[in-house]
């Protein structure tokens, strides 16, 4: 057996919720919660505080993520202040806004060093069934002028609003529009604004497994094996065969930065969260428990703090311990084990 | 049992290994995402921030010789969508 976890932080990357507007609605999406409240928006004094908190920590890689950090509208400036601490400023967004030419122009006076791009749909009647976007022409030039300007691959996620062709198109526009690779991620239960499950009415319904299996083998084709699935269920819900196949092609991604306390994201006001979607409760909140920081690595190793992640990382079951996939699995999304029972899980044996 | 703080139904042990990170293709590629990729993002994939700014500047570029050439065959440049419209007030004849 393998030493036990120590359960301390060593952040190199985090994550600022900038805000929790969006130009998109989508059902799935966890910021639905958040009800995309305008007030929610960081300021920029806050953000520029944080950038020097982290640069006293070392801390060189971070993402701005919203709502959608396209519509933050010091985007510009945040990263101009980000380069000069010498950091890589990323984003994750729809790029819809890039659509805008006016738009377009003043961000690339100051762009982000990488931008993660997530598609909501293709075409009129995709994206106004998935996301509520009206005006798609705007958005699929924003994400072509992304792909052609950042060279870079695409992501998705596969809800129950979705079709396995609904996928398929997805994949074969944004290949044809010059994506690298393609991640796709299996939609996860969504907490309330208060913090309670609230709905798995997007989450894939393991009868249609099957249908996605197949249409993941035309995709992986199409990408010349440049896919990536992230399927936030524990493994144990597919086809052994399947999750085998998907790690020795490198296209399984497992987990996340909660799992290994790798880092950590931050909320409007600076507190820090354990992830974007859980932002109900900070684990640290700034000025109460740190104040900079040498403070915030105090609080974020603090027994207290170790505890709440030795709780949400747990295996999903006694009977995980037996499983051949226990290394690289630990149940999927924690948000899902919001709404998913421990009795549904079972050990793979596979024997090797 | 003791639920979590955001009321987890998990139940197995709280004392675990670490959960190896696999490395997937996508690190490969450009990244921003927040998963627990054992392919770092530390080390730094694809462009650096001078060749990003390279893209942008052919970007601007392009779109201002596009709108100058529209301009040339006498059409006007696309009405970017981001600016708000006035609109006119109705008048009604009493």
């Amino acid at each position: 057996m393998n030493d036990l976890f120590d359960f301390q932080a060593r952040p190199q990357a985090a994550w600022l919720t900038t805000n929790r507007q969006c130009d998109a609605r989508c059902p799935h999406c966890y910021a639905k919660g958040t009800r995309y409240n305008p007030s929610d928006d960081m300021t920029l004094e806050t953000a520029s505080s944080i950038l020097s908190l982290l640069n006293s920590m070392d801390i060189k890689l971070v993402t701005v993520l919203g709502g959608e950090p396209l519509m933050w509208e010091p985007l510009v400036e945040y990263n101009r202040i980000a380069k000069s601490y010498g950091m890589e400023s990323r984003m994750a967004t729809n790029a819809f806004r890039f659509g805008d030419d006016d738009f377009w122009m003043k961000y690339m006076e100051q762009p982000c060093n990488l931008i993660g791009v997530s598609i909501k749909g293709v075409g009129a009647e995709m994206l106004k069934r998935l996301a509520n976007v009206n005006d798609h022409e705007r958005a699929e030039r924003g994400v072509r002028r992304a792909l052609d300007c950042y060279k870079n691959g695409v992501s998705t996620v596969f809800s129950s609003l979705m079709s396995p062709d609904d996928l398929w198109g997805i994949a074969k526009t944004t290949r044809e529009w010059g994506a690298k690779t393609i991640s796709i991620g299996f939609a996860c239960a969504t907490l309330d604004s208060h913090g309670k499950a609230s709905s798995k009415n997007y989450m894939i319904d393991p009868n249609n497994f099957k249908a996605f299996i197949e249409v993941y083998d035309r995709i992986d084709e199409l990408f010349d094996g440049g896919v990536v699935f992230e399927p936030q269920l524990p493994f144990c819900m597919f086809d052994a065969d399947f999750i085998d196949k998907l790690i020795d092609k490198a296209q399984l991604s497992n987990g996340c930065f909660v799992n290994s306390r790798g880092g950590f994201t931050l909320d409007k006001n600076g507190n820090v969260l354990v992830c974007n979607s859980i932002y109900h409760e900070p684990i640290a909140r700034i000025g109460q428990d740190f104040t900079d920081g040498e403070s915030l690595m105090r609080r974020l190793n603090d027994e207290s703090v170790k505890d709440i992640f030795k709780d949400l990382t747990r295996y999903p079951s006694d009977v995980c311990l037996g499983c051949d996939y226990k290394r690289y699995c630990r149940g999927g999304c924690l948000v899902n084990w919001t709404v998913l029972k421990p009795d549904m899980v079972k050990p793979v044996i596979r024997g090797v | 049992m003791k639920k979590s703080f955001i009321g987890l139904n998990k139940t197995g042990p709280r004392e675990t290994e670490l959960v190896e990170a696999l490395s997937p293709n996508c690190a490969k590629s450009h990244c921003a995402c927040d998963s627990n990729c054992s392919e770092p993002r530390i080390i730094k994939q694809g462009y650096s921030g001078e060749e990003v700014e390279k893209f942008v500047k052919d970007a601007v570029e392009a779109a201002r010789r596009e709108d100058a050439q529209k301009r040339q065959k006498g059409q006007e440049p696309p009405t970017p969508a981001s600016k708000p419209k006035t609109r006119r007030k109705k008048r009604f004849i009493e």
